[in-house]
């Protein structure tokens, strides 16, 4: 029960099953849970930036299939002859018009045309920017133009803040005579076209730097959304949030947009970092839309969990019901066993271990009661204290040496007292006075040892040792007196009492025995009981008991050698307590003591005297009538010199 | 010349006919001029010989373009090359571009020295198209159906005039002797016109040997078309 305070101990099994059950079963869903989210989470993420890398490929690829069409048609048109007779005609304005027709027929492929001599010099511009010469970005595609093989170069540059992709080829007359440069623009149509393909939002912006303070101070950057597929209000928010500094320019950028989440991929399209102008493609691919399918599985998850968790309860409540009743049914019974009702019987349907418990307990039940019904029947043939000695030692034959007090007790007129009753009126009366002196024994500490007739033997001091065993003797003596005296006019007890040592232990052979003592002590103790008769007094102590009780009054009647016993015995009367002796009773000792003392000093004529007075004074003439016989007999045949004033009993 | 060195057969042929060319212009002056030469060596700035250089001696005195030959030149068009891809001429003389090829060709020059165009035509045109070229100056003359055919007429304006061959010398004899102005020009050459010129003085009996580097600009290509167009149409 000292469990009781643990946080670990449970007043129901139930409840401790529950508790058992979900501190299984949470860490396991639990870690199941966060293993698959976690995954899943990543395996989104990785199929976000997969998207978005095949996103930013698509526009790429898109830009460069424009540019391979742009190419085809300003190619095609170098080596138109019509054109390159427009061309050696030398007339810009037949020129101007041959372009815009090209661009016409090239189903938006190409919206710009830039034709420029060898040396640089603009001969025409669509876009009539106004340059005469080429200089800057343009410059450098010619370069690069030149440096290839072919003489073809490709490049994106801003024209008005619109980024074109260019190409630039070299127009032959059969020889090179001047440089073709046509151009698309990365516009809204563009990125509608790539959003089409794609499912990712593209935007184009434009990045300015405004050095207010050349030389100091951070540079200010100006973004611009050129073109975009996201709404007014998201573009606002990618162009306050989206990064351009040099780590940022290569990693997934998170931004969190107006309407939604985006993953955000960055392309630089044109001008280096730190560059004046620099202009930056966005794919851009919405986190929700792609997490979708993770919410919606773990949202799955969390219901089969919720269903597993009810399941499982309700699985532990059934367990626990199905452990629980048939256990508290059994504790029921068990508890009236405690209280002694064995009668009660455990029903358990189960064969599993409660099953076998519950049968268990009906038969323990059993058990208890045929153990019960015996240490009863027990009690009854033997007294309670043997009966508990028997029940709880190991039933064995032997026994030990102790000191104990013997009682013996006859019931003088017994005989006339049944005279005229029928037997079954006898036994009842018989059985009404043993048990009246079992009772009074019992009530002193005293054990039956067995009944013979009339006759009680008792035992004090076994098999349980107690403090005042042979006081108790003596009490209980003084109370079978006066209880048969109580009884009947007709009834006295006649009680024999010795304290010795005792051989005590079961007794009989292994299949019936029965507690008991043996010995001299118990010998001499019925001899003292049947000497009571003799000397005419209702009790007779040994000397030993006399002094083992010495808070008793006592009055010296003899000392005897009883038959098989060598050495004599003193013997006296009990008269009662010590100090509460009538002085009647006190002078009738003191007169007997006297008497005793010249019998034993052999003054038989004064002896006589004696006990002749007191037979006369005294209630127990009798007593005084033995020792007036045996003065006779001494006078006539003294004893002999070493007499000590004892007598000897030939037979029992 | 590049094509050239892609098309050994070409290549072959148009040494054959120079070698003819040469050796009757030197049987030509053989009986009546004594032996002065000049023979030029022309390499790049990487050492390797230049071919389809123009050699022109100009001359005050000399300069009577009617006197001497070199008035008719042919341009032949086979396997879609032009053949040669260097002609001189002299100025008031005429070229003709007959087709070898079993297909049509669109021959034409936008070339301030002379501009023109052929219609489309073939091996079986009865007449071989033909022009003359009055203006001195480089012409400049494509196939308007083949982008990559390109071919030079140097149209000079006397009639010593010589093209480097494959090992990169050009070499006229039997020159008056004299002072004159070399001229050398090559399709490539960094120079303006891609010309350059140079004071020389022939001595009588006298051999002139020059060595020359050019510093030639790169080469820009024009693709073939594929080969198997070529296979299926020859």
């Amino acid at each position: 029960m000292s469990l009781v305070n643990s946080p670990f101990s449970f007043r129901s099994f139930r409840l401790r099953l529950i508790v058992f059950l979900l501190g299984l079963l949470i860490p396991v869903l639990g870690g199941i849970f966060y293993y698959v989210n976690t995954n899943n989470t990543e395996y989104t993420e990785e199929t976000i930036n997969t998207y978005l890398e095949l996103g930013a490929d698509v526009f790429d690829y898109t830009r460069d299939q424009q540019a391979l069409t742009l190419q085809a048609i300003t190619n095609s048109l170098t080596w138109d002859f019509g054109f390159r007779t427009a061309y050696a005609a030398n007339d810009p304005a037949t020129l101007f018009d041959a372009a815009l027709n090209v661009m016409d027929r090239s189903f938006d492929s190409a919206d710009m045309l830039l034709i420029v001599d060898l040396d640089g010099q603009v001969i025409i511009d669509t876009e009539t920017q106004g340059m005469e010469s080429l200089t800057g970005s343009w410059r450098e595609l010619l370069n690069a133009a030149d440096a290839d093989e072919y003489g073809h170069a490709e490049m994106i540059i801003a024209i008005d803040g619109m980024p074109f992709q260019v190409i630039a080829l070299p127009l032959y007359l059969p020889r090179q005579v001047a440089w073709i440069i046509g151009g698309f623009a990365l516009d809204q149509k563009f990125v509608d076209r790539v959003k089409e393909t794609t499912l990712s939002e593209v935007s184009i912006v434009k990045l300015e730097s405004l050095k207010l303070e050349p030389e100091s101070g951070p540079d200010m950057n100006a973004l611009e959304v050129i073109v975009s597929t996201l709404t007014i209000a998201d573009q606002n928010s990618l162009a306050e949030q989206i990064e351009f500094t040099g780590s940022q320019l290569s990693m997934l950028q998170r931004i969190s947009a107006a309407s939604q989440d985006y993953t955000s991929l960055l392309r630089r399209l044109y001008g280096e970092e730190g560059a004046p102008l620099q202009v930056f493609a966005i794919i851009q691919r919405s986190y929700e839309e792609n997490s979708e399918n993770v919410v919606q599985f773990r949202s799955l998850l969390i219901q089969f969990y919720l269903l597993v968790l009810v399941l499982s309860l309700l699985a532990v409540l059934f367990l626990a019901r199905s452990i629980a009743t048939p256990l508290l049914k059994l504790v029921g019974v068990v508890k009236k066993i405690e209280e002694g009702d064995y009668e009660r019987s455990v029903v358990v349907e189960s064969r599993d271990e409660i099953g076998e418990l519950a049968e268990s307990v009906n038969s323990m039940a059993r058990g208890l009661a045929e153990k019960e019904k015996v240490r009863d029947l027990l009690g009854k043939v033997v007294s309670h204290q043997i009966a508990e000695q028997l029940l709880n030692n190991p039933v064995e034959l032997g026994g030990e040496e102790r000191v104990a007090t013997i009682l013996f007790s006859d019931i003088r007129g017994f005989t006339t007292f049944c005279e005229g009753l029928p037997p079954k009126e006898v036994l009842k009366a018989l059985n009404k006075v043993l048990s009246t002196i079992s009772d009074i024994i019992e009530s002193h500490q005293g054990v039956v040892d067995k009944y013979n007739g009339d006759a009680v033997m008792a035992l004090f001091g076994v098999p349980i040792k107690g403090e005042q065993d042979t006081a108790n003797a003596m009490r209980a003596l003084m109370e079978i007196t006066s209880a048969l005296e109580n009884m009947d006019s007709r009834l006295s007890a006649c009680v024999g009492i010795n304290t010795g040592v005792v051989v005590a232990g079961n007794l009989g052979s292994s299949n019936r025995m029965n507690y008991s003592v043996i010995g001299d002590t118990v010998n001499l103790s019925a001899r003292l009981e049947s000497l009571t008769r003799l000397y005419n007094v209702s009790n007779i102590v040994s000397e030993a008991s006399a002094i083992d009780a010495p808070e008793f009054a006592y009055r010296e009647l003899d000392i005897v050698c009883v038959a098989g016993k060598s050495q004599s015995v003193r013997i006296f009367e009990l008269l009662g307590i010590e100090g509460e002796l009538s002085d009647s009773t006190k002078t009738e000792i003191s007169a007997f003591s006297a008497a005793l003392e010249a019998y034993r000093a052999q003054n038989w004529d004064e002896a006589e005297q004696l006990f002749s007075q007191l037979q006369i004074t005294c209630d127990n003439a009798q007593l005084c009538q033995v020792f007036l016989d045996r003065i006779e007999t001494f006078r006539e045949s003294p004893p002999a010199p070493n007499w000590q004033g004892e007598f000897i009993f030939g037979s029992k | 010349m590049i094509q050239t060195e892609s098309n050994p057969r070409a290549f072959l042929e148009m040494l054959q006919k120079l070698t003819l060319v040469s050796l009757s212009t030197w049987f030509l002056f053989v009986p009546g001029l004594s032996a002065q030469q000049i023979t030029l060596r022309l390499i790049d700035g990487d050492g390797s010989a230049v071919a389809g250089t123009v050699m022109e001696l100009l001359s005050e005195s000399v300069l009577d373009s009617t006197s001497m030959g070199m008035r008719e030149a042919q341009i032949d068009q086979l396997d879609k090359e032009f053949v040669p891809t260097v002609t001189t001429i002299v100025a008031g003389g005429n070229a003709s571009f007959p087709n070898s090829d079993d297909i049509l060709h669109h021959v034409y020059s936008f070339s301030p020295a002379k501009t023109f165009d052929t219609p489309l035509y073939g091996s079986d045109a009865d007449s071989q198209y033909h022009e003359t070229f009055d203006v001195p100056g480089v012409v400049e003359i494509g196939c308007n159906i083949h982008d990559w055919m390109l071919a030079y007429i140097y149209v000079g304006q006397s009639d010593l005039m010589a093209i480097s061959d494959g090992q990169g010398i050009a070499t006229l004899t039997g020159i008056p002797p004299g002072e004159y102005t070399l001229k050398v020009w090559h399709s490539r050459l960094d120079a303006p016109q891609n010309s350059l010129q140079q004071v020389v003085l022939i001595e009588a009996g006298g051999t002139k040997e020059i060595d020359m580097t050019l510093q030639l600009v790169r080469d820009r290509r024009v693709r073939r078309a594929p080969s198997a167009s070529r296979k299926r149409y020859r």
